[in-house]
């Protein structure tokens, strides 16, 4: 085989499916489309990211990457057509907080945290959600209420163990850096116990130091734990270093999937990145 | 001014040994204290008895996962028992070296006591040490076993582990990130063996329960402990060079701890918090002396970054710091008072100026008097006003035995202490000492002394001014040192290398080490630690090196406490870019020639020009020990242009420095400092900043 054919073979590899396909995928969506108006922010998207797998997903900004995450955790409605698969099971239909208590768990670009709580009531909060003790045990806070709560908070502190978020326990969520309100954000989506998680640019705006931090946390959680992890990032750096496989979107489109280190050389992502042909 | 209070003190007429050292007085204990020598006990068997006796009182804290964490004396000897029991499946065994290496955690305490109650010796090190420290040491010890905290341990010692033969090995407390050595990822063929506490635990707890060995096995074990047995391996701190290793008994640590509970005693439900590192003297004296064997309940922090609000949550009754956590107390209170309320801030100079006139009479020139009742009556309202409030802020509201040590603390910060009513006491000792031998007691303590002489033990004084010690606390020798053993002692004395004088009423001052005390060109003696430690009462300096060995005038390079400083900067709108900027912008260089020129009204020397140098002293570049003191050859040599440009009429001075990270990696750091002549303001006088 020439060079000119096996960089068309390559090529076409990048632009081709899914290498799981979405039923058998611990995440995954079929012929994925949103569209705002006249503007479609996502263009029949296909993906399948495996149980285990860590999978980044890139593209310039407006490319649809935080709406198809916001599709997946079903905080968006996709048009017709479109299924959405959570460890083999259709959940197109379902609304967020059902994906939630079934293993989704998402960070947000936007860092929608309760900002006058401390760091422990903003984890025991979303902690709570997750669990349904009977209304008349949780009010006279007896029997599996009280017991509930006990447990909710050696999990949340166990949590907060692994983040190294004790010293700031009982400080405002406002007060804190950046990069600390950003672990406070992967708490409180792992306080949901989730399977798999979904970080909108979870490494936006953080020092080296704190990238590093976080990055250090991800790798542990994916390796020690075995979580699925579906990541929008900017930094290509990271995305090479750390991810299995990698996602290219550009106009609400997939343009390139596969390794790493195969996607960034190809020469069509390189040119919606840079421009230059 | 040292020297003429050495002359005035040192040499008092008294015994002179008949032996070639010549010893020109000795004090011992004052009338009345008299502890009876202990010569059969070793440590784990007064842990045996602590089990038998109260099995279900709590022997120790932890917290953990946000809550404090109870063992009781049966767990604690449980938990020790299962340790040790699996330690010996690693090869353990008799005068073996345990060597150590993590945070303060119940778990090293349980590993030092069953390394100790199998007939070995515990060896802990500071845990932010450089890959290359921890090699010297290893090969200086050549343990077989090593117990390791976290990872980040784990893997300094894998770094040097393949030049450490003996090595087999490494024990891991904090599973966190260790399962990429469970599976490989992380080691190598010929690494040793990694493997968790829990899992040597279980190992011994099985051979307990499938009755491969009795019940009473390890209580026999221990029985079998001779108290002169080296019970512990104490690093020195190194001011010098390596540390070495100080061998100390169980019969010098049980001595030690008798006589420390007799001047001092508590009733057993008291509470002390571990918090310095488990690798200083100071720390082991406490923990695994006075504290143990008084029964005391130790508590140990969460994490390092929790101490502070851990110890507010304990508020120990005993407590024993560093005097650099002292100072960053005072640094921490004055700085958030100037920036409180006004009404709050007059409430605070009130119960200032009361405190000063009540600590006169507790400590100062009137404390054979007792105070009047209207003093008495002031300084009880501001207690409950202002210092009881701090001191809840700071955790030590319920503190009644609370101690410094390892080097000295200003007298400006006694009278702050005193004042407002916390009875702070020095002790002074050393690695070879068991950590103290002398120590205020309550109703006697002066500022410019360390205290009085333990029971049984002798303080002698050369006629140059050399402090020596001998007793049942002092160390037989160091660790394979043979010929600085041999050095150390003389006629049954130990050589201190501190430089002091004994009062005549029978206290002891410390000058400053032997080798530390300047000569300026005209004769005069200054110990320059006398200086510093006024220096750093201001809350704006952090630590300070003056100068003038062989020079007509003193200077001082000075790190300024950033936090507060950076304070003050961002109430001018001062705009700089770290601590480094920050050392260089005019309106801090005045606020410190102010500091400065306030020291120097009380100072026979004055100190004519200083330097903030662009970067703080730390002991990865080894210019501070692991406890924090100045290692004053080294920054002298390391700063010798510096040094030079203080005296040479330089304006400034431009370095290039080598600076070492914690993994041990360099990086290259240029800085330009303006030499400031305390006497010439900073600033013009139009652009004159308010700086008091």
């Amino acid at each position: 085989m020439s060079a000119d054919q096996e960089a068309e073979t390559r090529a076409a590899a990048l632009r081709g499916g899914t290498h799981v396909s979405p039923e058998d995928a611990a995440i995954g969506c079929r012929n994925v489309t949103k569209t705002f108006g006249s503007i479609t922010a996502v263009d029949d998207v296909d993906l399948g990211v495996a149980d285990g797998e860590w999978v980044s997903i890139v593209g310039p900004n407006g490319a649809g990457k935080t709406t198809l995450l916001n599709i997946l955790n079903g905080f968006y409605t996709p048009d017709a057509g479109s299924e959405v698969f959570l460890n083999g099971e259709e959940v197109s239909g379902r609304p967020e907080h059902y994906r939630a208590r079934h293993g989704i768990g998402r960070t947000f670009q936007g860092l929608e945290l309760f900002e006058s709580e401390d760091v422990l009531e903003n984890v025991m909060t979303t902690r709570a959600v997750a669990e349904r003790p009977n209304v008349l045990s949780a009010m006279l806070y007896y029997g599996t209420g009280r017991k509930t709560e006990a447990e909710n908070m050696r999990f949340v502190e166990e949590i907060l163990d692994y983040l190294e978020l004790w010293e700031h326990r009982h400080t405002t969520v406002s007060t804190l850096p950046l990069g600390v309100q950003r672990r406070v954000d992967l708490a409180r989506s792992l306080a949901l116990e989730p399977d798999v998680l979904l970080l909108d640019e979870a490494m936006s705006g953080l020092t080296f130091d704190e990238k590093y931090d976080m990055i250090r946390f991800l790798t542990d959680l994916h390796e020690e734990e075995g979580l699925t992890l579906v990541m929008i990032e900017h930094d290509l750096e990271v995305v090479t270093a750390v991810s299995e496989r990698m996602i290219v979107m550009q106009k609400g489109g997939v343009i390139a999937r596969g390794p790493p280190e195969e996607v960034t050389n190809d020469p069509e992502v390189a040119r919606v990145y840079t421009g230059v042909e | 001014m040292a020297a003429d209070n050495a002359e005035s003190e040192g040499v008092a007429s008294g015994d002179s040994d008949d032996s070639g050292l010549s010893v020109e007085r000795v004090l011992t204990a004052p009338e009345g204290e008299s502890v009876p020598i202990v010569s059969d006990r070793a440590l784990p068997e007064i842990l045996i008895d602590h089990a038998a006796e109260h099995p279900d009182d709590i022997a120790l804290r932890w917290k953990r996962y946000g809550v404090w964490q109870e063992f009781t004396w049966e767990e604690y000897y449980d938990r020790v028992e299962r340790f040790a029991l699996g330690l010996e499946e690693y090869g353990f065994g008799d005068e073996d070296v345990l060597f150590t290496i993590g945070y303060n955690r119940p778990h090293q305490l349980w590993a030092w006591i069953a390394a100790q109650s199998l007939g070995g010796m515990a060896a802990p090190n500071y845990e932010d040490m450089l890959p290359e420290d921890i090699e010297k040491q290893l090969r200086l010890l050549e343990p077989e076993v090593v117990y390791a905290e976290d990872q980040e341990m784990v893997d300094k010692l894998l770094l040097v582990s393949g030049d450490v033969p003996s090595l087999s090995t490494i024990i891991y407390r904090d599973d966190k990130g260790m399962f990429r050595y469970e599976n490989g990822e992380k080691t190598e063929p010929g690494d040793p063996e990694i493997v968790a506490y829990e899992d040597v635990e279980e190992r011994g707890r099985e051979r307990r329960e499938s009755g491969a060995v009795s019940d009473d096995y390890l209580a026999s074990e221990i029985q079998a402990v001779p108290a002169e047995a080296t019970a512990m391996l104490a690093p020195t701190s190194g001011t010098t060079g390596m540390p070495k290793r100080v061998r100390l008994s169980h019969f010098n640590l049980v001595n030690l701890a008798n006589a420390a509970i007799d001047i001092d005693p508590l009733p057993k439900e008291s509470d002390y918090f571990s918090y310095l590192p488990m690798a200083w003297v100071g720390e082991q004296m406490i923990l695994l002396a006075a504290a143990f064997v008084a029964g005391w309940t130790a508590n140990f922090p969460e994490q390092p970054e929790t101490e502070e609000e851990d110890l507010r949550e304990i508020g120990p009754e005993i407590i024993f710091s560093s005097p650099k956590r002292y100072e960053a107390w005072v640094a921490d209170i004055k700085a958030k008072v100037e920036n409180t309320t006004r009404f709050k801030r007059w409430v605070y100079e009130k119960a200032t100026s009361i405190g000063e006139k009540y600590a006169e009479y507790v400590i100062g020139d009137r404390n054979d008097e007792e105070p009047p009742a209207w003093l008495r009556g002031a300084h009880w309202l501001s207690y409950w006003v202002a210092y009881r409030p701090i001191l809840d802020k700071i955790g030590l509201k319920r503190a009644k035995n609370v101690y410094t040590g390892g080097g000295p603390l200003g007298e400006d910060h006694f009278e702050y202490y005193h004042a407002m009513g916390v009875p702070l006491k020095q002790i002074w000792g050393q690695s070879e000492v068991c950590g103290f031998v002398t120590m205020h007691r309550d109703d006697d303590v002066q500022v410019e002394t360390v205290g009085e002489v333990f029971p049984n033990v002798e303080v002698g004084i050369t006629p140059g001014g050399e402090l020596l010690v001998r007793g049942p606390v002092v160390t037989s020798g160091y660790y394979g040192m043979p010929e600085k053993t041999e050095s150390a002692f003389e006629d049954g004395w130990l050589h201190t290398d501190d430089f002091g004088a004994l009062t005549d009423d029978d206290h002891v001052r410390i000058f400053d080490r032997m080798d530390d005390v300047l000569e300026m060109s005209d004769g005069t003696a200054v110990a320059p630690i006398s200086v510093e430690t006024k220096l750093k009462f201001n809350p704006y300096v952090k630590e300070a090196m003056v100068v003038g060995d062989d020079r007509a005038e003193l200077t001082a390079v000075l790190n300024i406490r950033y936090d507060n400083v950076a304070e003050w900067a961002d109430q001018r709108d001062i705009q700089y870019a770290g601590y480094s900027d920050l050392t260089r912008k005019e309106p801090v260089l005045e606020l410190l020639r102010g500091v400065v020129a306030e020291t120097n009204e009380d100072l026979d020397n004055p100190i004519r020009r200083f330097v903030l140098l662009f970067k703080e002293f730390d002991a990865d570049d080894g210019e501070l020990t692991r406890t924090g003191k100045l290692r004053r050859e080294v920054v002298v040599d390391r700063y010798g242009d510096l040094v030079t440009a203080l005296y040479d009429g330089s304006t400034e001075i431009a370095m290039e420095l080598t600076i070492t990270y914690q993994d041990g990696r360099e990086s290259d750091e240029r800085g330009v400092m303006r030499i400031v002549d305390v006497d010439q303001p900073v600033l013009d006088d139009d652009r004159e900043l308010e700086v008091s």
